[in-house]
């Protein structure tokens, strides 16, 4: 008997708890739109991110009665500002075209991998869960305006002044003050004299590259340890233009950036275990205005968090 | 008996484990250890797309052969070797947009010790398939050593 009233007892508390911490409420700003928003790809793509998508990457969210309960508002709070902080459908006209096109492929892909949306929203919004249907028509979109591409001078132009500079220009190895990043990574010269184990063609922006290990790297594909890679493992990544020959073949045009993952699962602790680096032209200008650069990283590598947050399946020579 | 349980557990949770986080590697694109290529000791020179074959290659080459190939010397004497490497592409599964290499298909291994351009002094090797069985190719090699001299080095500062 003392046990029940125990247990009643228990429950009004906690009741009582629960319907007073409905005071605190996260303040979550949405905008609210009159009339119809402008189209920013095409009426069937709209449709299907505004389903999927747009609670948490857009300032127009639409949240349930049940997404409106304290504590599981903070929690959604929480990821409305990551969320839109790393894409906002709300803002898209205001970053630049090729910007625009780098998070609609990364988007996609992260639908794809299965990333997005995330699992724990739509375990109650069923609705936003993409069909087989509605990714095919999305990848159909991406296909219609990837770059296609055809012999160009000004690219061939253009490469040839980079290469030129580059034939009789000083070795970057010969550099007395190597480039230096926001988090302190130093531009790596020696990268071209690793040995490569992966290429890759990018039909989605137009571009080529070459991903190259260390020696501990290349040590660790020998001896089947790449999950994760071993602390001073170092990729990198080349990226050139596409340049297509009048043979049909494409080779690289202008040499575009250098990108390095670092692996060192304590000092990059905070960083999923790798230092994340990427050095722009020949003149290795270093990408990053603030140190939080990297979430960027990250973000997009994310998919791949069983794999090491690695892409690349390296190939052994 | 105890013990062997918890052998048992102690397995069945390294192979779990394993399960959960495969190694990652490009099986068929890999050459085979016999070839030995690292011992060839190469730089990385270019890589070529052909779409219409649907093949990715890439060029290597020792320090003599990249300088003849960006036409900074034109010292005669020394050992030149190239070696391209060809893959079919495939899609890659993490990221729609990409084309990565798939399987081996051959590699074209060039030595003088003259100039390239010497192509009756060039000697041209071709290994084909996923186990790069050895077939020398006398026939008709000239265009394939026109071709591969002719690639410009990438750009890589
Ligand atoms: C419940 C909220 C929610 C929904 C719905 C959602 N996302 Fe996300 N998204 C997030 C959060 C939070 C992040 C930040 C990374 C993380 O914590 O996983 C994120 C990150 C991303 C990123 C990486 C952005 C960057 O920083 O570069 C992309 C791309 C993305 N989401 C695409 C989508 C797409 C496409 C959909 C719809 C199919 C979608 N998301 C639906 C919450 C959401
Ligand atoms: C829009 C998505 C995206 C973003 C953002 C991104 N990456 Fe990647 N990254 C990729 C993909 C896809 C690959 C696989 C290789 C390829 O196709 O180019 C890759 C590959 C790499 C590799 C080779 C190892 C691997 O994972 O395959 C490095 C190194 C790398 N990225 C570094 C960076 C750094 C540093 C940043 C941030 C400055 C960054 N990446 C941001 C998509 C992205």
């Amino acid at each position: 008997m003392k046990k029940l009233k125990k247990l009643k007892i228990s429950l009004a508390i906690l009741l009582f708890v629960f319907l007073f911490i409905q005071i605190y409420r996260p303040n979550i700003p949405v905008e609210h739109h009159k009339g119809d928003t402008p189209i920013l790809f095409s009426n069937k793509v709209d449709a299907i991110l505004k389903k999927s998508c747009y609670d948490c990457h857009s300032n127009q969210t639409d949240l349930k009665w049940f997404d409106q309960i304290t504590p599981v508002n903070f929690l959604i709070a929480d990821h409305i500002k990551k969320g839109r902080s790393g894409l906002n459908f709300s803002d898209w006209g205001s970053i630049s075209r090729p910007d625009q096109n780098a998070k609609l492929w990364e988007a996609v892909n992260q639908i794809i991998q299965g990333a997005m949306p995330l699992k724990s929203y739509t375990l109650l919004h069923s609705e936003a869960k993409l069909s087989v249907k509605d990714i095919q028509v999305l990848k159909d979109y991406l296909s219609s305006i990837a770059p296609k591409q055809i012999p160009d001078t000004a690219k061939v132009n253009a490469l040839n002044r980079q290469y030129k500079n580059w034939t009789v220009e000083k070795p970057a190895a010969e550099f007395k003050d190597l480039p230096v990043d926001i988090n302190g990574i130093t531009f790596i010269p020696d990268y071209k004299n690793w040995v490569p184990i992966s290429s890759t063609q990018r039909e989605d922006n137009g571009t080529m590259r070459i991903i190259f290990g260390n020696d501990i790297a290349i040590k660790a594909i020998k001896e089947h340890q790449t999950n994760p890679w071993p602390n001073g493992t170092i990729l990198a990544k080349v990226a050139w233009d596409q340049l297509k020959d009048n043979r049909g073949n494409i080779t690289p045009g202008v040499f575009k950036q250098v990108e390095y993952m670092i692996k060192d699962n304590h000092k990059y602790r905070s960083t999923a275990g790798w230092g994340w680096a990427r050095f722009k032209t020949p003149k290795f200008e270093p990408y990053g205005k603030t140190p939080s650069f990297t979430t960027e990283c990250i973000n997009c590598h994310r998919p791949m968090e069983n794999n090491d947050f690695v892409f690349t399946p390296p190939l052994e020579h | 008996m105890k013990r062997i349980q918890y052998c048992l557990l102690i397995f069945g949770l390294l192979f779990g484990c394993q399960q959960n986080h495969p190694e990652n590697r490009n099986r068929e694109a890999s050459l085979p250890a016999s070839f030995e290529f690292s011992k060839l000791g190469l730089k990385t020179i270019s890589s070529i797309i052909n779409p219409e074959l649907g093949t990715t290659s890439t060029l290597y080459g020792n320090d003599n052969a990249l300088e003849e190939l960006k036409g900074l010397t034109s010292n005669h004497m020394v050992e030149k070797t190239l070696v391209l490497v060809t893959w079919k592409q495939q899609d890659d599964p993490r990221w729609f947009g990409a084309k990565i290499p798939s399987d081996l298909k051959l590699v074209e291994v060039l030595k003088t010790k003259s100039s390239f351009k010497d192509y009756e002094n060039v000697d041209y090797r071709i290994y084909e398939g996923r186990t790069l069985g050895n077939r020398k190719d006398n026939l008709k090699n000239e265009d394939r050593i026109k071709f591969i001299t002719s690639i410009q080095p990438a750009v890589m500062p």
